[in-house]
């Protein structure tokens, strides 16, 4: 009965749109106290305890990596290679540094916590690709046409701003205008 | 070190609520009218309250419990763990207040807090 309880709850609260972190947390909740198998003050418990990790300590890195290679478009998978380079390059173990990772993940999923370290503009160039741009990575609202309708290396627009273009700005979509 | 990073962590949590960023998978969401959306998010919210009125409560108790029995780190520091659990409850009791605008907001018609996001 619980166990069904919690099969059809997840992916309920799941694409009703429910926080990943509120479907997870609260549809385990749900399945211990209507089992009786132990009090809510576990979850509490077991979910502080659960961020008393060691490993969180290369965070800090994660959010260097991040203003470093965040900003170009697609940045997250040069922000982990970046991560785990300067992790390993201080720990010296590759292992460490899986570990320390993987920590983040479990951050990442369980509270949504990596991006809300950085206000969740950790990836912005991954956000970019959403419907705010069009493939030219126009705003919505932008209709200023490209002047050379090319794209360039970054993958932003030419000739609006020169001196956005120089310095890049307009990675995560917005467009300057 | 680690305690500041979880006040930051979870911290960073109600920022991403005041946003509207927490991750949800909008798959099935999006494709609804514009009115089941609404009454949907209204019951997302709602869920999202409770779970952190709940958390709330639990988290303040285990702080509580803390107290009472003077629990500390094992470290040479000798840390009141007291302090370190008490960021699952700030971080829920804001978020709870957050979620509850929010509820009141869409109810009122409202933007609130997180609507950019959403």
């Amino acid at each position: 009965m619980s166990v069904a309880l919690l099969v059809l709850l997840l992916p309920g609260l799941l694409l009703l749109g429910t926080p990943l972190f509120v479907v997870m947390e609260a549809s385990v909740c749900l399945l211990i106290v209507a089992g009786g198998y132990a009090s809510m003050t576990l979850v509490a418990q077991k979910m502080i305890d659960g961020l008393n990790n060691d490993h969180l300590r290369s965070l800090p890195v994660l959010g260097m990596a991040t203003t470093i290679l965040g900003w170009m478009r697609g940045g997250l998978g040069p922000v982990a290679v970046g991560a785990c380079t300067i992790v390993a390059s201080i720990s010296g173990s590759g292992v460490t540094t899986a570990l320390a990772m993987a920590a983040h993940g479990d951050v990442f999923f369980g509270i949504s916590g990596l991006t809300a370290g950085t206000g969740n503009t950790a990836f912005p160039a991954a956000r970019s690709q959403s419907s705010t741009s069009d493939d030219r990575g126009h705003a919505a609202s932008c209709h200023r046409p490209c002047r050379t309708g090319g794209r360039s290396r970054w993958n932003f627009c030419h000739g609006h701003d020169k001196t956005a273009r120089r310095f890049g700005r307009d990675v995560t979509g917005s467009h300057f205008q | 070190m680690i305690y500041l990073l979880v006040w930051a962590i979870l911290l960073s949590g109600v920022l991403l609520a005041a946003r509207g960023r927490h991750i949800g998978v909008d798959l099935v969401v999006a494709n609804f009218s514009e009115p089941v959306r609404g009454k949907l998010e209204i019951a997302t919210t709602l869920i999202s309250l409770i779970f952190s009125g709940a958390l709330v409560w639990y988290g303040g108790l285990i702080t509580c419990e803390s107290r009472d029995i003077g629990e500390r780190s094992l470290s040479a520091l000798r840390f009141p763990m007291l302090m370190y659990f008490a960021a699952l409850t700030t971080s829920c009791a804001l978020m709870s207040i957050l979620f509850l605008f929010r509820l009141v907001a869409l109810n009122t018609g409202a933007g609130g807090p997180g609507s950019e996001g959403l």
